[in-house]
């Protein structure tokens, strides 16, 4: 068995520590926070939005292995996934006929929705 | 072995996320994004789930980023965009560091702290292959399923509705600025002319 199949296999399951992964789901939903908040253009606004949905599935995969690989975490992720589909399909039409509305795609554009 | 891979594909992973959200061309930043999803996929399978690292790759690498890419190539989105919002340079990354702190310091927590509870499933390996998943997905978890189908269905009637919208409106403009019907005075024959230009798809 070739070290990579062995890797595959799961057989070093245990020596990542589930904190580990909790701290890299975490340092990735900052990320995509930061991105949120600071960015200007809507579309890698969206982005940073799949950033953040990454990493709650991150999170969710991190807790079902803890609990022996659950498979209620593998659906939630499913459903997450599903979520993040129908969210990216929505966002980009409205993001193309933002476009055409406006002249770009800067998130400044769109403050007429105020008082 | 694993805990070093696992380190590499962490790394990766920030530093393409990284790129996305501090890049510039917003192509650029779409790319990285996949990159990330392949390091995140690598993790996936390095924990023992390798249908979510397939799902991962295939839904999210494949589709998703399609989407992205293919919208950014419509758009030709090649500008630069000006610097970051004044209010929100300070604010943003501090408000990010106080979650990824909390995050951080809690996630591992409520990790450990969950060990001693009821596993269900006694037959590990088996339950994190298709069965388990099948009677998750069937059986608790039915309702959250039938929710996500009619909330796919919700999508593509949304998608469908601002498409068509839009499309009606972007051919009446395109129509007038070409002048196709020169005898006609402008504004008064926009719905004969959505009509001809829909028939003549």
């Amino acid at each position: 068995m070739t070290p990579l199949a062995t890797l595959l296999q799961g057989a070093g399951m245990d020596q990542i520590p589930t904190g580990h992964l909790m701290i890299l789901a975490a340092v990735l939903f900052a990320l995509g926070v930061v991105g949120f908040l600071i960015r200007r253009n809507l579309i890698v606004v969206f982005m940073s939005i799949e950033l953040m949905l990454n990493a709650t599935n991150l999170t969710f995969l991190a807790a079902a292995r803890e609990r022996n690989l659950d498979p209620d975490g593998q659906v939630y992720a499913i459903l997450v996934i599903t979520v993040a589909a129908v969210e990216a399909a929505v966002g980009l039409a409205l993001l193309i006929s933002f476009f055409r509305l406006k002249t770009g795609l800067d998130v400044d554009e769109a403050r007429e929705l105020e008082g | 072995m694993a805990f070093t891979v696992f380190l590499i594909l962490a790394l990766g992973a920030v530093a393409f996320s990284a790129n996305v959200v501090f890049g510039r061309n917003p192509a650029i930043c779409a790319v990285h994004l996949v990159g990330a999803f392949f390091c995140l996929s690598g993790i996936y399978l390095l924990i023992g789930f390798p249908f979510l690292a397939a799902i991962q790759l295939m839904v999210y690498a494949g589709a998703i980023m399609v989407l992205f890419l293919f919208v950014i190539m419509l758009l030709d989105l090649r500008r630069e965009e000006p610097g970051p919002r004044a209010m929100s340079t300070l604010l943003g990354p501090l408000f990010a560091a106080g979650i990824g702190g909390v995050l951080a310091v809690v996630l591992p927590r409520l990790a450990v702290s969950d060990r001693n509870a009821p596993v269900p499933g006694a037959g590990a390996s088996a339950s994190s292959g298709g069965r388990g998943m099948a009677e998750s997905l069937f059986g608790t978890n039915l309702l959250a399923f039938e929710a996500a189908s009619v909330f796919l269905l919700a999508g593509i009637v949304a998608v469908v509705v601002l498409a068509k919208r839009q499309r009606r409106a972007h051919r009446e403009i395109l129509l007038q600025a070409r002048g196709r019907r020169p005898g006609t005075p402008t504004g008064g024959p926009s719905a004969p002319v959505a009509g001809v230009g829909g028939g003549a798809r």
